[in-house]
């Protein structure tokens, strides 16, 4: 392995090498990357740090008279003019949805994947079919749920057979929930990876548990879960990452009723373009939430140890 | 040694363990039934919404109308709504040129910058990777203000250049992630060959590793052409005069006025279907690609 490294990029070592020698050996993989290098510095270096002075100023897209860490006063402050309790509450229902929906998804998701998994025919079929909901555009979704659970929708009409009734998207209490049921149609995705995943368990394991009499429910806890669980690993971060971010939402219901579906994506955009180009402010908590991202992301680094199984030399 | 032929000098089975093998099977096509049993439920479960737009695009004003709304068409069929995809054509053409240069460009450039990372040892390379991953972390809402900032000096707001100048450079850390994961797995073998042979660089990139890469990158172009065909965050901030907006936001406008066309459902769920139409063709065309990626994407790295 070492030896076709080696050809393959010409070199002897790495430290003992002179500028030129270095240029010329590596000139090529650099002239790959410059897209990429250049695009690294355009869209993301210089938009960071622009973003973090922006969260120090009072800048609207024009000039900015002020520099100190008053954005951030605001943000924390209680009092006239605080935003304290706005910002919690878009940081909290954001961090509710994202805890509800997407363990949800992956349960659900997961749950299917197992009664699809062995000695069924037209798994195929079933998977694709399962897929389909995911990529119908959002905005068209927005409409159709946005017809359905109106006041006089049809899922009125199935909810009068039993006597009830609900205001669903308009109404402040059954907004929430009725936004976590329609992020059930995103299972498909999760569907797939979970049906790749358990193929990738090596049969042998079931045959030895088989030979030691092991019950369905034994093999499910002691093999199926464990061994998947570099997956539910990684895919658990990249959702709640994305769902912290999700502005998907905006489409539908907006801020939702008296603003109890203010997801914090959807805040920093109205901060920003929603009229008062408020750019500092809305910079300001967008470090807030790449904070909260940050700290996430550790934790589940740090802590992935006890409870993940990655198997032999991971 | 092949498995079977541990089963073939079994000796003949007793009556009770014939009587119980044949139990297990009956059970086995009852948990079978139910097994399909849940399976068709759960598709007919998420292909409602679905079937329910295309079903409300086929009515008429009376059916829409109604005090009580109708799962399927009552009286007539009228294919006439679909007329309002004409309306919309110029906004569907905005989309299209979008998503032709990012589902090209993206997974072109992304590939470019998996490459090295795969398959080469430069200086830096560690270090390029690193930073390369942590972009992953930055949520958009950190970059969103200057990068608009930027746009508008750069007189690319209300601009349909600004959904799709980013596919130049880059492609996504996520997307290369993917592709260096996909290139790992791949035989060294291919190259030195090719290197001995005397080829270049930009031989064996275009030569060896295209080809072999093709279906990655297929997926990646796929899947950023149905997410830019539904991106609506992106055109809200950055377009303003309705010409130039893409379908998405378009058909956000439109509904989100309400007012008069908002006893249009018909209408309406009619030009929903009709931008459903290039997601569905492009998943099915390529479905081999599609679920194949969907499952590199989830297996972690």
């Amino acid at each position: 392995m070492r030896d076709s490294a080696n050809i393959s990029s010409g070199l002897v070592s790495h430290k003992k090498l002179g500028f030129k020698k270095w240029i010329k050996r590596d000139y090529g993989c650099y002239l790959f990357l410059l897209p990429i290098i250049s695009g690294f510095f355009i869209f993301t270096v210089y938009p960071v740090v622009s973003s973090l002075f922006y969260s120090f100023t009072d800048y609207n897209g024009i000039y900015f008279s002020h520099v100190g860490f008053f954005q951030y006063q605001k943000i924390f402050s209680l009092g006239y003019g605080g935003m304290l309790k706005d910002v919690a509450y878009s940081f909290g229902i954001t961090f509710l949805y994202a805890i509800i929906a997407v363990p949800l998804g992956m349960v659900l998701g997961y749950v299917v994947a197992l009664i699809c998994n062995r000695e069924v025919k037209g798994v195929r079929v079933f998977r694709l079919l399962y897929y389909m909901p995911t990529i119908i555009p959002g905005v068209a979704m927005a409409l159709l749920w946005a017809d359905v659970f109106s006041l006089n929708g049809i899922a009125n009409q199935f909810l009068d057979l039993f006597g009830l009734h609900s205001k669903f998207l308009e109404g402040e209490d059954s907004a929430f929930a009725t936004l976590l049921f329609t992020s059930l149609w995103g299972i498909g995705g999760s569907v797939i990876m979970w049906l790749a995943s358990l193929r990738n368990i090596p049969p042998e394991m079931y045959e030895a548990a088989d030979l030691d009499g092991a019950r369905y429910f034994t093999k499910l806890f002691k093999i199926t879960v464990p061994m998947s669980t570099p997956m539910i690993f990684y895919n658990l971060i990249n959702a709640i990452i994305g769902a912290l971010q999700s502005f998907d939402t905006y489409a539908m219901v907006g801020r939702g009723p008296n603003d109890c579906l203010y997801f914090i994506a959807v805040r920093i955009y109205e901060t920003a373009f929603g009229g008062g180009n408020q750019y500092g402010l809305a910079s300001a908590l967008g470090w807030l939430l790449f904070a909260v991202i940050a700290i996430l992301t550790m934790i589940m680094f740090f802590t992935n140890k006890s409870w993940v199984n990655y198997g032999d030399g991971e | 040694m092949p498995k079977e032929n541990i089963y073939h000098n079994v000796p003949p089975l007793s009556q009770e363990a014939l009587f119980s093998r044949r139990k297990k099977l009956a059970k086995n096509v009852v948990l079978l039934a139910v097994k399909y049993i849940v399976m068709v439920a759960l598709a007919v479960f998420l292909l409602f919404p679905y079937v329910f737009m295309v079903s409300k695009s086929l009515m008429g004003m009376v059916d829409i109308n109604a005090a009580k709304p109708m799962l399927f068409p009552k009286s007539g069929v009228y294919f006439s709504n679909y007329k309002v995809f004409l309306d919309y054509w110029p906004y569907f053409r905005n989309s299209l040129v979008v998503v032709a240069i990012n589902g090209v460009f993206i997974p072109l450039t992304g590939f470019m910058a998996a490459y090295p990372f795969a398959r080469r040892e430069f200086k830096g390379k560690k270090i390029m990777f690193a930073v390369m991953m942590s972009t992953i972390m930055l949520p958009g809402a950190v970059v969103m203000v200057p990068t608009y900032v930027m746009f508008n000096a750069l007189g690319l707001v209300d601009n349909l250049a600004s959904q799709w100048v980013t596919a130049f450079f880059g492609g996504g850390a996520m997307n290369i992630f993917l592709m260096i994961q996909f290139m790992r797995a791949l035989p060294k073998d291919f190259d030195n060959a090719a290197l001995i042979d005397g080829a270049n660089m930009v031989q064996i990139f275009f030569k060896i590793m295209f080809p072999m890469c093709f279906n990655v990158m297929v997926f990646i172009g796929i899947s950023t052409i149905i997410g830019r065909w539904s991106d609506f965050q992106g055109p809200l901030i950055y377009l303003r005069t309705l010409s130039k907006m893409t379908i998405a936001v378009a058909f956000y406008k439109q509904f989100s006025a309400s007012g008069a066309s908002s006893n249009f459902t018909n209408v309406r769920m009619a030009m929903a279907v009709c931008m459903t139409v290039l997601p569905m063709i492009l998943f099915l065309a390529f479905q081999k690609q599609m679920i194949g990626g969907v499952k590199i994407g989830g297996i972690k790295g």
